[in-house]
């Protein structure tokens, strides 16, 4: 930072700057938390990265110490976070987020001990290609991943499984996934098929099934989609009636596109049951663990598919099979949320193997632009090329941020709620996969499209990734609509009171200045909505962040401020409509991934200055990146939505689709046609 | 110098003169030409003046040398000469008409009305008017009047065909100051007929016909701003109709059935399923039922209780532009009677809205969802969900019991149910009514 006194006219000015580094200098050091009072009590909770200083480490005692209290820490874990996103929709914001999860020092060690031999694994022993072309997973291969512990990674240790945390668990990920049939097939196992029994089963289903499924002597299967239900999973048709005795239920029904149907011993299955509520018959729905011996269970032939083609995907069917009643998992009747809660706690990890593809290409690609020259000059020296990269590696920086952030914030709870920040976690990681995949080979080009090179398998396989594990489109749904939800019960009266404007006349009065104020201000200022810097800083965001983040952090603020202001103006302009009026939830969704992975960004860079990590001033200017280009994102998507249906053209989406419809299919005349 | 300029400048003047000389003979002659070429006016007063005896005398001669004429050129031309055809042509007949009609007449008896036919007929009369296209007008209107029962009403070439009866280049407005004032009034307005004839039927004309027009009445004429204004609308009016009816619309009653119910049916997933009793492919005297429904009406109707009787409610009318068909509808009666004026309703409405505002629950929380729910559908309306509908080739009672019995074998619930008749027949309405009037 360069400054001279002479820059400062005035005195008030010039005292004013010598505080604030003062301050500044206080934050990066030892004893600014400890020494003061804490501003803020919820940081206590938080491991901070400036109270890690080798003072203490030097005596045998602190050390003694610090080892109590990590395990103090890791006894009591706090029950429950304050959920950041759902706080989000209400303009309050957690600002632990901003403190980046951190890892002990032993358990990265221990970490990066069993992350060597399975990369080495990964980066030699293994032929892709041929998983690919043959669409099958070798024996052999399958069998070292269970030598290598893959099938267990996160059933306890007592039932002979690695025990790994959410954080490690997605460190692994990034290893597994550059090859996408392996990654689904263990996805498939362990992060679907035998969640059920970690979350929901009782001790004696865990002591009999997770043994056999950790050391993968049995491989595990998640059955739930069927041929008329895929996102609507409460609509399935498979069912299990209990039998006279009230001992089994037979199952019958058919499952498709299940991952490792064919070669799985273990199914988590999911299907209707009757079952009483309120004195009422009902159909709700059950998960079972079926094992294959049980009998009628039989499997189609395996599906030949786009990509991730080594994964074995196939049809299931259940005709008559007996399943003990014992093998219920969680209530009967209480399926659904099993189904649902398997599924939110997968999704995180998403966000991690997308970065870990994308890590290898991104250096896969950069050598070829190095490399390979064009007019005389290497591909690199290009500024279109530079801006590739530039985009790919904010993408990841950010994916990465964000994956690590909600699993750090997993492992901190007993109960975390990160539901809607993993969903987050997904869209924003298997669209930015995707994207940069593409831009990738469009670097590589003719590279890039032959089958010889990797390149094109991983457009392949990246694709399932928007699609599985609930649709992008659904989830972005579930993402705004849970926060409007929060959101809307919290302002329920305000709402109701500005959606009545002739009983409450003053308050549409005021209403109206504010939205006349909103669109001249707008006009007249270049800056948006969203990216205008709020003179009096509320949140003192800037108080956590390093100083080189002023700008960001008041920008985040700013972001902030607005997307409250603009859930509060959709639910008074849509009442209890607003579940129909999807086009803005998406863009709602999408304004709530960007300051997710802002926030994410923002706290990961501030921890790798502070802490002086390799590359940190990369970092920087990466995260400075991605907020800008975030907030004009958020800029756009706000304007989009104040603008209203016929200005943001979604009226006109809406027309050109229904005629779509009418005409069974794309309706307009041939160009060539003549009228006369 | 001052001279010389003083003399070019007369000499400019006296040329100006001159040629203004020369346009005035000009105009003279064409104006002399004008008069011989134009046509029944003429003709009629020529007529009038020589009186009838004279004509007879006049007309034998006239018809035997028109005769051969006609029969030598005829021979040349391959397609007419296939219909055998004698003419004998009287072309100074007691009026035009006669002589006009007396070619399709002739046309008629040798051979089916048909476009082949038709254009024999104008390739005739062209052959036949001569030089000066005596009668043309005339013809014009007869060949008009006689395209519906040729079913040519919808063919631009024969529009085309008739047009080409107007001579080239002799209706040409002299001048841009002549063509205001609508040079040949009545050729004009005889070739507006042609294209109002087009409009009508809507026949779009193409760039042929602007060509023929121009050639003939020039751009500054009114033939020509018509054309122009149906090339402008024609076509923007051509696909209006979502549900066009072809032209010409089809006979095959079945087909026409078909056509309207597609046309009342909203729902795109409707199945219209036909019921013929007859064998024998006569469509004319076949019965027959077409009957639409949904897979969404078959649902519908499922859940429909047995408690509650079905009511078949018709005859409601259905036109395809002027053919008209009966209808009927399976529906129930509305189910709650809204009372506009009862304030307690709407109030008890927005009550429970205020209530419920923000309790729904999203697709991946919970099973029972209430964030994503179906829209009603397009069969559920206010006055009653309509569950099928039908025509029938007579619209009697039985067809309609007919149809109910086959609408029980794709909804078996309908058998359960009680179905109520509510037909109101159109003609013993219209004897009822006649009646009253006679008595009062």
């Amino acid at each position: 930072m360069k400054f001279t006194s002479t820059n400062f006219r005035n005195l008030k000015m010039f005292k004013a700057s010598v505080r604030r580094l003062f301050l500044q200098s206080l934050r990066q050091t030892a004893h600014f938390r400890e020494g003061l009072e804490t501003p803020t009590g919820s940081l206590q909770r938080l491991k901070f990265y400036s109270t890690q200083t080798p003072v203490k480490d030097a005596s045998g005692t602190a050390v003694s110490e610090k080892e109590a209290e990590e395990t103090r820490i890791k006894k009591k874990l706090p029950s429950s976070n304050t959920p950041f996103i759902r706080e989000l929709f209400l303009g309050r914001f957690t600002k632990e987020m901003l403190q980046f999860p951190e890892m002990t020092k032993e358990e990265l060690e221990n970490l990066n001990q069993m992350v060597q031999p399975i990369e080495k694994f990964f980066n030699e022993g293994l032929d892709s290609k041929s998983i690919d072309v043959n669409a099958k997973i070798p024996d052999e291969v399958l069998q070292s991943l269970k030598d290598l512990g893959l099938f267990g990674q996160q059933i306890p240790e007592e039932y002979g499984g690695l025990g790994l945390n959410a954080t490690e668990f997605a460190r692994l990920a990034e290893i597994t996934a550059l090859d996408g049939s392996i990654a689904v097939t263990l996805a498939a196992h362990q992060s679907i098929g035998l969640k059920g029994i970690l979350i929901a089963g009782n001790a004696e289903q865990k002591s009999r099934y997770l043994p056999k499924l950790a050391t993968g002597e049995h491989v595990a299967a998640f059955c739930l989609t069927e041929p008329s239900s895929g996102s609507d999973a409460a609509s399935i048709q498979t069912r299990a009636t209990l039998s006279d005795d009230g001992k089994t239920f037979l199952l019958n029904g058919g499952k498709i596109w299940i991952s490792n149907g064919g070669i799985a011993d273990i199914f988590t299955v999911f299907a209707k049951t009757k079952v009483l509520v309120d004195g009422v018959e009902k159909d709700k729905v059950t998960a079972f663990v079926v094992e294959r011996e049980f009998g009628g269970i039989t499997s189609g032939k395996p599906e030949d598919k786009l990509g991730i083609r080594g994964s074995n995907t196939c049809e299931v069917h259940f005709d008559n099979t007996p399943v003990p009643i014992e093998n219920v998992l969680g209530e009967v009747g209480g399926g659904f949320k099993v189904a649902m809660n398997i599924l939110n706690s997968g999704r995180f990890s998403m966000g991690s193997s997308g970065a870990g593809i994308l890590k290898k290409l991104i250096g896969m690609t950069c050598e070829h632009a190095v490399s390979r020259k064009q007019f005389g000059s290497p591909l690199s020296e290009f500024g279109l090329i530079q801006e590739k990269f530039a985009k790919m590696t904010i993408t990841t920086y950010a994916m990465e941020s964000m994956a690590y952030m909600t699993a750090g914030v997993l492992d901190l709870y007993e109960k975390a709620d990160v539901s809607l920040e993993a969903a987050i976690v997904k869209v924003f990681s298997s669209e930015g996969c995707w994207t940069c995949v593409n831009e990738c080979l469009q670097i590589l080009g003719g590279l890039g499209y032959m089958k010889d090179y990797p390149y094109e398998r991983y457009l392949r396989d990246g694709r399932i990734l928007m699609i599985f594990e609930g649709t992008n489109e659904i989830l972005r749904l579930f993402i705004a609509l849970e926060g409007m939800k929060a959101a809307g019960k919290e302002l329920k009266d305000a709402v109701k009171v500005a959606r009545n404007p002739w009983k409450n006349p003053s308050v549409a009065w005021s209403m109206y200045k504010k939205a006349l104020d909103r669109k001249f201000r707008s006009n007249k200022s270049e800056q948006g909505i969203a990216l205008r810097k709020p003179n009096n800083s509320k949140l003192l965001l800037m108080d956590i962040l390093h100083n080189t983040f002023k700008n960001e952090s008041l920008l985040l603020e700013g972001c902030t401020e607005a997307f409250q202001k603009v859930v509060e103006h959709l639910l008074i302009t849509h009442g209890k409509e607003i579940v129909s009026a999807q086009m803005d939830l998406a863009k709602v969704a999408d304004i709530v991934i960007d300051l997710y992975a802002m926030t994410a960004c923002l706290s990961r860079a501030n921890r790798s200055y502070c802490l002086g990590l390799q590359n940190a001033d990369h970092e920087i200017t990466i995260t400075k990146a991605f907020c800008k280009d975030a907030a004009k994102r958020i800029d756009r998507n706000l304007k989009e939505i104040y603008s209203g249906p016929v200005e943001n053209n979604s009226e006109n989406y809406e027309h050109i689709a229904q005629t779509v419809f009418k005409h069974g299919g794309y309706a307009a005349a041939h160009p060539l046609d003549r009228m006369w | 110098m001052m001279q010389r300029q003083f003399l070019v400048c007369i000499r400019s003047l006296l040329m100006r003169d001159a040629l203004f000389v020369q346009a005035s003979i000009d105009r003279k002659s064409q104006i002399r030409k004008y008069h011989q070429t134009a046509p029944t006016m003429f003709y009629k007063r020529f007529m009038n003046r020589e009186g009838k005896k004279a004509l007879k005398k006049k007309e034998e001669e006239d018809s035997e040398i028109d005769a051969k004429l006609v029969e030598d050129k005829v021979q040349g031309l391959e397609k007419v000469s296939k219909i055998p055809y004698k003419i004998r042509v009287a072309t100074y007949e007691g009026t035009a008409d006669r002589f006009l009609n007396r070619i399709f007449k002739q046309v008629e008896e040798s051979g089916e009305k048909s476009e082949k036919s038709f254009n024999t007929a104008i390739k005739i009369y062209k052959l036949n008017a001569g030089l000066y296209m005596r009668g043309h007008i005339e013809f014009g209107d007869l060949a008009l009047s006689k395209l519906e029962e040729y079913e040519l009403q919808y063919n631009l070439e024969v529009y085309k065909m008739i047009f080409s009866i107007f001579p080239e280049g002799k209706y040409l407005p002299k001048s841009k100051i002549d063509a205001e004032f609508v040079p040949f009034p009545r050729q004009q307005d005889a070739a507006l007929k042609v294209l109002s004839k087009m409009m009508d039927n809507g026949v779009i004309p193409d760039e042929e016909f602007g060509r023929m027009i121009i050639s003939r009445f020039s751009q500054r004429s009114k033939v020509f701003a018509r054309y122009m204004r149906m090339l402008y609308w024609m076509p923007k009016f051509k696909y209006m109709n979502p549900w066009p009816v072809p032209r010409p619309p089809p006979k095959d009653p079945i087909q026409l059935a078909v056509m309207a119910l597609k046309r009342m049916s909203f729902d795109i997933q409707t199945k219209i399923t036909v019921v013929n009793n007859s064998q024998d492919g006569d469509s004319a005297s076949e019965k027959f039922i077409a009957s639409a429904q949904s897979p969404k009406q078959i649902d519908l109707l499922s859940k429909h209780g047995p408690s509650k009787p079905i009511i078949v409610e018709g005859e409601h009318y259905v036109y395809l532009r002027k053919i008209q068909q009966k209808v009927f509808f399976l529906k129930t009666d509305p189910e709650k009677e809204i009372m506009s004026d009862d304030p307690d309703y709407y109030k008890a409405m927005e009550d429970k809205e205020d209530e419920e505002l923000f309790d729904f629950t999203t697709p991946m929380s919970e099973e029972e969802q209430t964030a994503i729910v179906p829209k009603k559908s397009v069969h559920e309306q206010e006055d009653g969900t309509v569950y099928a509908m039908c025509i029938t080739s007579d619209s009697s009672k039985e067809s309609i019991q007919d149809w109910i019995q086959f609408l029980q074998t794709s909804n078996p619930a309908l058998q359960h149910i009680p179905v109520l008749f509510r037909i109101r027949d159109a003609d013993f309405l219209l004897n009822e009514t006649i009646k009253q009037e006679e008595e009062e």
